[in-house]
């Protein structure tokens, strides 16, 4: 937190060093955050190039009440949604496409662990309505607390952790499934 | 079974990762923004009156107990002088705001238009082809999106419990599907859009004046967007207000980022307001997919 703190004002001070710092600390997290939420990794790293972009312009004026982390956290799960909106207004990219277009372009590669299981859970996460899966992979990825979580969403927290649990349990049902067959 | 733990555990496995060419790359594109940045921030160690001024804590309790000697004198840093009913404007925002919500409230139906217009870096504009004609009431919203002059789908937003469900039909696709929505839609709703910014109207940062829209005498506020969101500075919400009937005329949401295309903003703007329409009673009731149309709406796939 300090750390952050001291970058965040040496990039207002146009420090590059302190750039790198940042972008490589949080870029993992946060293109993972994306593309979870997405299902595109290509666009998942343009909307983290854009959060970034959006943090060099703003840190000037930029006064934090949270980490530094969730800050960004939040300006991806913003962006994401403006994605869902373009794509809903204007149908760039139609949304039967987008596993399409992420297939045809060059983007970030999915660590695969655990393998077999690991690939089930994906399919199930793409399952979950987008507002719980929002709720739970704020809270596994970038670690906001629920209360955070209800800030972004503009909700209750009783809502935003009955959208956790809902999420978990849809999770481990399917899973549970799958082992049974 | 599994514990919420290990559920938990595995999801923390589903990781993404750049590859270190894809690294440089944006490295080298937020480096290109920040030389591009219109001003940086004096270096440390030069002098600057402002911060020398606010990081000395007496000065910072000085500048407190003025402000609570302004608040408390009645003095107003907004625009000051009439404050009758024909200029409600002109009173500290804390009072009208809560009127424009509570004359909002009142809204039984809504129509509106909205429409994506995008900026270039040498001011020129282009409309987006396709736009939208939204229908709202206190509960549920339709949205016709338009193609040029022709209907390309309709969506409706209806509630069910606790919850919301989006029907959709594509004329141009000839498919249609519904999917469920845990709770509200939250700020996808337009009319939950208007309410936050209106919410917001005592921290707006700019008073944009007087002006006529669609023949209405109107006055506009702009609100910076990281006052509702963690959205980029740049990125503001501009609202025009009938004096009359103090409801939104005009809702403008700007210099929102394009992605990939650094020199080109997008503004979307709902206009056309016409409230407490006359709507046909069926116009928030799901019409039935027309003959030979499939179940497969873009919205019902795994990927939303």
């Amino acid at each position: 937190m300090l750390e952050d703190r001291r970058l965040l004002r040496r990039l207002r001070h146009g420090d590059k060093d302190a750039l790198r710092r940042i972008y490589e600390k949080y870029e993992g997290d946060l293109l993972t955050l994306a593309a979870n939420l997405l299902h595109d990794p290509a666009t998942a790293e343009d909307v983290v190039q854009d959060v970034f972009i959006g943090l060099v312009r703003t840190v000037p004026k930029l006064r934090l009440r949270r980490t530094l982390r969730a800050y960004l956290a939040t300006a991806v799960a913003n962006r994401v949604r403006d994605r869902f909106r373009q794509w809903s207004r204007e149908r760039l990219a139609p949304m039967e496409d987008a596993s399409q277009i992420a297939a045809d372009t060059e983007g970030p590669v999915q660590i695969v662990a655990g393998a077999e299981m690991v690939q089930k859970l994906r399919a199930a996460v793409e399952e979950l309505p987008y507002e719980q899966r929002e709720v739970v992979m704020l809270r596994v990825h970038a670690g906001l607390k629920f209360r955070e979580i209800a800030v972004h969403q503009q909700t209750s927290v009783k809502t935003v952790l009955s959208r956790y649990q809902y999420a978990l349990d849809k999770l481990r049902s399917r899973l549970n499934d799958e082992v049974s067959r | 079974m599994r514990s919420n733990n290990s559920i938990e555990n595995m999801l923390r496995k589903l990781r993404y990762q750049a590859t270190a060419a894809q690294r440089e790359r944006t490295l080298q594109s937020i480096s290109h923004a920040m030389d591009e940045r219109p001003e940086q921030a004096p270096a440390a160690g030069r002098v600057q009156i402002g911060r020398i001024t606010m990081t000395a804590r007496t000065i910072r309790f000085a500048w407190a107990a003025a402000v609570i000697l302004v608040m408390l004198g009645g003095l107003s840093l907004w625009p000051c002088g009439n404050s009758g009913n024909d200029q409600w404007w002109l009173a500290p925002p804390a009072a009208w705001g809560r009127e424009l919500l509570a004359t909002l409230a009142t809204v039984q139906a809504v129509t509106c238009r909205e429409q994506t217009v995008f900026v270039a870096a040498d001011g020129s504009q282009d409309a987006s082809s396709t736009w939208d004609v939204f229908y709202m009431s206190k509960d549920s919203y339709r949205r016709d999106i338009y193609d040029g002059q022709i209907l390309r789908e309709i969506q409706w937003y209806v509630p069910d419990g606790n919850d919301m469900i989006q029907y959709g039909i594509r004329y141009d696709q000839r498919n249609y599907g519904a999917v469920r929505h845990k709770g509200s839609f939250g700020t996808e709703d337009p009319v939950a859009r208007i309410r936050l910014l209106v919410g917001k109207l005592d921290k707006a940062d700019r008073f944009l004046g007087e002006s006529v829209l669609e023949g209405h005498a109107c006055i506009g506020f702009e609100i910076h967007a990281d006052k509702y969101g963690a959205y980029p500075e740049t990125r503001v919400a501009r609202i025009w207000f009938d004096v009359r009937t103090k409801l939104p005329v005009r809702v403008e949401d700007a210099d929102q980022a394009v992605t990939g295309i650094m020199s080109r903003t997008s503004t979307t703007i709902m206009d056309l307001f016409v409230y407490d329409a006359h709507l046909p009673v069926d116009t928030f009731l799901p019409q039935p997919p027309p003959e030979g149309f499939v179940n497969a709406h873009p919205d019902d796939l795994p990927h939303r």
